[in-house]
């Protein structure tokens, strides 16, 4: 089965890439995962048999930045949800891949320098792939292990640290070793010099950056250069997209104030105010239901200040703006997922 | 007559001077004859007499409130070709000006935002744009740019949020590593070429609580040094930390609303006229996007209208007067503009469309309004009460009991039909009766 065809019509033109420079956002609840809808967009920028008459994209090379899983479950995902070969496009140099939660966050001390396949290969069992919607995201013991990486990486110099984390072993897959900023630029610039060779656009695909922010001493000042890398990426890097989460505990600030809220309300907010598109996922507003998984909203923002949509168009070259659209999802046990709008799902 | 030793030849009335006898007398030399300088200063005086006679040929107009003769009564056609003088004829109306008429009003309103639209000089020199996810401020800040580039006006964009802009845009990428003093000096670098400038921060919550730069020196910089115009985007759903160091400190969105010689605040056309049929309707007006309450929702479904902007106004004058209007700014056609010249990216604007929000048809208009009306009317139930064509004809068919008896001819006159139960008793003698 080609990956293109997994992916639902009704989604079709929200996966693809616009044509000129954008942000996207993706924004999940704790009930209702998003990864499924992060590997519908990988399917459709790493798909190379695009037919021309589609109108979709050439495709594109991807690097993706997890934060909240490994290289093993997205590898499964792909597979499994997409029909995609994640590993056979490392290997043509069309994907790469950062792991910013082994080193991180996990017990397992990395063996050598960098986490190399066997090891993922080995502890695969542990990683439990999700199915469809999660009944709740595991939400791993962070502090003392990001302590830990955070005071290594006070004490090395911090030109042995990018080294360190350039040097994985499989060429392609690259391990975050501390949450400093900085080193996510580097390690990430080093991802883009192994995927830019073809010619082709490129996506950068960041899965949960706000986990940074969260386990920061200082979320705030994190938030601020987080922010600042995101747009010097994107003077290098046509289209990112980055997937954050919108829960309701994250954004409403308590009284007084916590850093932690403030930061996650703005990194969001400031995000959405970027972004040209918007996708949001969110459980069913009026309960669990056995044949919907959730909701998806999309909404687009086509023009920024300055930039595209300066000079006026008349009526006939205007891109139809067509609003915000609002479709239910299912996803299947065998990782399909059918998209369809409101009240129009098989009985 | 004495004079005292210095004075000021000029200020001599020599008119009367010379007229007194006794004066002649003591200028006059004893042979009678005129000494030189007084023929001089005669001269000087009647050459400048001629020339206040020239210049002024009257004194101050006399107004006519009446017409002296009857010859004013015909009327000339005075047209020579240009602009026809109008004679004042009656009493001016004098003191208190009338209220405007609505038309008047109107084109006051409309002209007051197009000054700020078109970045006329002294307009407004530090306009604040109010925004939110609901709906952007990029519609009406691209129009402010689209203006100011057709009016050949130096455009600086100070971006914390874009990276991609039109190559007649200066742009100054703000969300790097520099600070506040680096931005201060570069937008300085960039506005010094130029005679007039727009200055455009596209968040004002990055300048001014990240980068730390002090209003008062950027308002001193762009208005003051260079007399250039600034305007600002502020969100409104960013939420500003409260400072560590003086918790009374005011925060910056209250600085700046102090500071702002116009507010704009921008909505989304949807909600505005959701907003009014709540209103019609005496219910509490409706809550979109983040405060909509349900989780997982950033942006509402009808954000960010493709039809127009609603921009609320507050204009401030000079003697702190406001004056405050809503609205209505549609996205620009390329049939508004006229053909750019070779070297400016936009040609001039043809016709002013910005409206107020009351002569938008959409808005004014009962039909819209209702259709709303009509949604909120229909009774809430889980059960579905309406009948489909099917369930009608259903409905029509049903054959209802002792349907029969009822065509039946006419009757038996009047006879009365009794089935007899198990417990009644027949009585004859009652029968006869």
């Amino acid at each position: 089965m080609p990956p293109s065809s997994r992916i639902p019509p009704l989604l079709q033109p929200y996966v693809g890439l616009p044509k000129d420079k954008s942000i996207l956002l993706l924004t999940s609840t704790l009930g209702a995962s998003a990864n499924w809808l992060v590997i519908r967009f990988l399917c459709d920028a790493l798909n190379t048999t695009h037919n021309g008459g589609e109108g979709g994209g050439e495709g594109a090379n991807v690097v993706l930045v997890s934060c909240m899983r490994e290289h093993e479950f997205w590898k499964q995902e792909a597979r499994k949800g997409g029909g995609l070969d994640l590993e056979k496009c490392r290997r043509e140099g069309t994907f790469a891949f950062v792991d910013a939660l082994s080193a991180l966050f996990l017990d397992a001390p990395p063996q050598g320098v960098g986490v190399g396949m066997g090891t993922q290969a080995a502890r695969a069992p542990q990683t439990l792939p999700l199915r469809g919607a999660p009944p709740g995201r595991t939400v791993l013991v962070r502090e003392p292990p990001a302590a830990a990486a955070r005071q290594g990486a006070q004490t090395d110099p911090a030109g042995n640290k990018t080294a360190s984390a350039s040097s994985s072993t499989p060429a392609g897959l690259y391990t975050l070793q501390s949450a400093d900023v900085a080193h996510l630029k580097a390690t990430v610039l080093t991802a883009l010099s192994h995927v830019c060779t073809n010619g082709r656009k490129t996506l950068l695909v960041l899965d949960n950056p706000d986990v940074l922010i969260a386990t920061s001493a200082t979320p705030t000042r994190t938030l601020t250069s987080l922010m600042s890398l995101l747009l010097t990426l994107h003077t290098q890097i046509p289209h990112i997209l980055v997937h954050t989460q919108s829960d309701d505990p994250l954004l409403t600030l308590s009284s007084p104030q916590q850093p932690i809220e403030h930061a996650q309300h703005n990194f969001l907010v400031k995000l959405a105010h970027m972004s040209r598109r918007i996708l949001s996922v969110r459980v069913l507003d009026t309960g669990v239901a056995r044949d919907v998984s959730g909701v998806l909203r999309i909404t687009e923002n086509t023009s920024s200040v300055g930039g595209t949509g300066l000079i006026p168009k008349d009526e006939e070259e205007r891109e139809t703006d067509k609003g915000g659209t609002e479709v239910l999802y299912r996803i299947g046990g065998d990782g399909g997922v059918k998209v369809f709008e409101r009240g129009a799902g098989e009985s | 007559m004495t004079f005292p030793g210095n004075f000021a030849v000029p200020n001599i009335d020599w008119d009367a001077a010379l007229q007194r006898p006794d004066f002649i007398k003591h200028i006059l030399p004893d042979d009678g004859s005129i000494p030189k300088w007084l023929s001089d200063l005669r001269e000087q005086q009647s050459a400048a007499r001629i020339r206040t006679l020239a210049v002024v040929p009257q004194g101050p107009r006399k107004a006519h409130t009446r017409a002296a003769s009857c010859d004013g009564w015909i009327k000339n056609n005075h047209y020579a070709g240009d602009i026809r003088e109008r004679h004042p004829e009656g009493r001016k109306p004098a003191g208190m000006s009338r209220p405007l008429s609505v038309v008047q009003y109107q084109r006051h309103c409309i002209h007051l935002m197009s000054k700020v639209l078109n970045v006329r000089a002294n307009a407004s020199p530090f306009t604040l744009v109010l925004d939110d996810l609901n709906q952007r401020a990029t519609l009406f800040m691209n129009e402010l740019i689209r203006r100011a580039l057709s009016r050949n006006i130096n455009v600086v964009v100070v971006s914390f949020e874009a990276t991609a802009f039109h190559s007649a845009v200066r742009h100054i990428s703000a969300y790097g590593d520099q600070n506040g003093a680096e931005i201060l000096a570069t937008i300085e670098k960039t506005m010094s070429d130029f005679k007039e400038s727009l200055v455009i921060v596209d968040s004002l919550y990055d300048l001014l609580n990240v980068k730390k730069v002090d209003m008062g020196a950027l308002f001193n910089l762009v208005v003051i040094k260079f007399a250039s115009t600034l305007t600002g985007v502020y969100h409104q759903d960013v939420q500003a930390e409260p400072n560590p160091n003086n918790a009374y400190a005011p925060q910056s969105l209250d600085v700046l609303k102090f500071m702002a010689t116009s507010i704009i605040t921008c909505k989304s056309f949807a909600h505005v006229l959701a907003a009014k049929a709540a209103r019609e309707r005496s219910l509490p007006e409706p809550t979109h996007g983040l405060l909509q309450g349900a989780e997982g929702i950033v942006q509402a479904l009808d954000a960010n209208d493709h039809r127009g902007i609603v921009l609320e106004a507050e204009f401030r004058h000079k003697s702190g007067r406001p004056e405050s209007e809503t609205f209505f700014l549609r996205d620009a056609r390329a049939k508004d503009y006229n053909n750019p010249l070779p070297d400016m990216a936009v040609g001039t604007l043809k016709q002013e469309f910005v409206v107020l929000l009351d002569q938008v048809p959409a808005y004014g208009n009962k039909d819209i309004t209702a259709l709303v009306n009509a949604a909120g009317n229909e009774m809430e139930s889980t059960f579905s009460l309406g009948l489909t064509d099917k369930q009608k004809a259903a409905r029509e068919g049903v054959v209802l009991p002792y349907f029969d008896a009822q065509k039946g001819e006419g009757g038996e006159g009047g006879r009365i039909l009794y089935d007899m139960g198990s417990e009644d008793d027949f009585d004859e003698e009652e029968d006869e009766i």
